[in-house]
């Protein structure tokens, strides 16, 4: 198989072929990196690789396979994360200046999971500074770029994982979500993003930006790689007091099960009110397809959901800032400037207001579950109400009202942060700029099992997730 | 003085931060948006209402329990 052919395949596809010898980890590792070196220059996505120590990892992954078979279901699979997973002895520059040189001394319960499923981690990838904003863009580190058109923005804040698994340069990468940062990518770059309940994923040893909303999860190419990934990383640990113990569910054993009777709800309120025509029909078309596979569609009106926009935003700014505020004070100029303005907003918040919002929580999360999940399973809704602009038309220095634009770009994937519910970025076509577009779907909590079979359905009927990019 | 001059001089002294002059609007813009639209929601919290332990809730949902 040449080069690109490997680099092709899909995260299970690769790993199935490396488990059955059909190649080895270091061939497909040596896929990876090539794919890196040649089209890393275009893409900026990769903050660092070290050939010599990817190449050892497989080798040593080659050599167990043959000892002992495989130790789990990603041996072998090269894989890069956001650069905000600390690794012991390594640095994670979080996409900044200020950490540009911090090196962890613990390694983060999500990557030692993929260690022991057999993964390879080839490279650390960039992301927006400090994970805190959902267009891509970084003044500190260098602003990826679209593997489908490279003048278009990758969607932040784990903007190097959605163009490296876009980019095929890797079969599958972490990102984090805090209001949208694992589905907005997964929508500008045609992959399928989970972001899990609240809980269900371990955050420990991930660079924080607000406790109460950030989630740990996978960019994949495809829903059976995502499902596979999700199983790897989810589950309580004792190092991270906010994971459930509630048992987690077999993503794969009822993925192929279809939707037949799926009750998929549509929001009559807020969801579609400020979508842009193209995205709004790309999505009607998918709500088709699963009533043609069986779905039954169900209109719901959804309650509390500007409000949970609102608290959310009161959540995250506050706790934002107080994880920042030693650095805002010292080294204020260390800051881009727009990670600076988006930080310095939480200073401003009365202690009352985020007490009040962290009350809300759970008030607002019954209430959307006793009404949405009522009447529906699962809940269709877009990742991002407009088609993926340019990195030029969302650059702070060429818009004046970019916090606007900001706050409309994540208008739709935040409220499912503050409620904590599974949330799946799903890929559905393709906009008149030529660029993805897509979906999310969200379920009841802990129920990640219910997206990935809609997901799976629809990816089967309509092959979404099968187009590549041309670099 | 207006708002944002008592939001900025407040935060000066007490938080020792305060927003680039070319952005200082924006910033207080938002955060009165927010504010204004938390306290309205807040109107449903009782009274004597401790933080929540989300998460509890989160599994209760899982189980179907009233949490």
């Amino acid at each position: 198989m040449s080069v690109d052919e490997v680099a092709a395949l899909s995260l299970t596809e690769v790993a199935h072929k490396i488990a059955a010898k059909e190649l080895s980890a270091v061939e497909v590792t040596e896929a990876s990196l090539q794919r890196i070196q040649l089209h890393n220059e275009a893409l900026n996505c990769i903050a660092n690789v070290n050939v010599e120590d990817a190449l050892a990892q497989a080798r040593k992954a080659d050599e167990k396979l043959a000892k002992d078979g495989p130790v789990g279901p990603l041996h072998g699979v090269p894989l890069a994360h956001k650069d905000m997973y600390y690794r012991a002895g390594r640095v994670s520059a979080c996409g900044s200046k200020i950490r540009a040189d911090y090196v962890p001394d613990i390694t983060s319960t999500a990557l030692k999971k993929l260690d022991a499923a057999g993964a390879l981690e080839v490279a650390r990838l960039q992301m927006v500074e400090f994970a805190t904003g959902p267009t891509g863009h970084n003044e500190m580190a260098g602003t990826p770029r679209n593997p489908w058109n490279t003048d278009h923005i990758t969607g932040g804040s784990s903007s190097g994982s959605g163009s490296a698994v876009a980019g095929r340069m890797v079969y599958g990468a972490l990102g984090s979500d805090t209001g949208g940062s694992i589905r907005i990518p997964a929508y500008c770059n045609g992959l399928v993003g989970m972001k899990a309940t609240y809980g269900r994923v371990s955050r420990y040893g991930a660079m924080p930006l607000s406790f109460s909303l950030d989630h740990v999860g996978p960019l994949c190419r495809t829903v059976r790689d995502c499902a596979v990934f999700t199983q790897v990383i989810a589950g309580n640990d004792p190092d991270d007091p906010t994971t459930s113990r509630e048992p987690v569910g077999d993503y794969l054993a009822d993925i192929e099960g279809g939707v037949s009777g799926l009750r998929l709800g549509v929001p009559t309120n807020h969801f579609f009110d400020d979508v842009d025509d193209e995205v709004r029909e790309a999505i009607q078309e998918s709500i088709s397809i699963y009533e043609k596979l069986g779905a039954e569609i169900v209109e719901v009106e959804v309650p509390g959901i500007k409000h949970g926009f609102a608290l959310g935003e009161v959540l995250g700014r506050v706790e934002a800032a107080t994880y920042h505020s030693t650095w805002l004070r010292e080294r204020p100029e260390d800051y881009g400037t727009q990670t600076r303005n988006r930080l310095m907003q939480g200073f401003y918040y009365p202690g009352t207001r985020y007490i009040e919002a962290l009350n809300l929580r759970g008030q607002l999360l019954s209430g959307f579950t006793d009404e949405v999940f009522s009447v529906a399973d699962i809940l269709i809704a877009p990742s991002v109400p407009m088609a993926v602009p340019t990195i030029a038309d969302t650059d702070i220095s060429a818009n004046q009202g970019f916090l606007d634009m900001i706050a409309r770009f994540g208008s739709c994937t935040r409220p499912f942060n503050f409620l904590g519910l599974p949330a799946l970025g799903v890929p559905c076509g393709f906009t008149g700029n030529g660029l993805p577009t897509g979906y999310q779907i969200v379920g009841r909590s802990f129920d990640e099992a219910t997206l990935f079979r809609a997901a799976r359905a629809f990816e089967r009927e309509t092959s979404c997730t099968e187009n590549a990019p041309v670099l | 003085m207006t708002d944002d001059e008592i939001l900025r001089e407040w935060a000066k002294k007490v938080q020792l931060v305060e927003p680039d002059a070319g952005s200082a609007s924006t910033v207080f813009r938002r955060v009165k948006l927010h504010e204004a639209q938390v306290r309205e929601a807040a109107r449903q919290v009782a009274f004597e209402a401790e933080p929540a332990n989300f998460r509890a809730y989160l599994d209760g949902k899982a189980k179907g329990d009233d949490a």
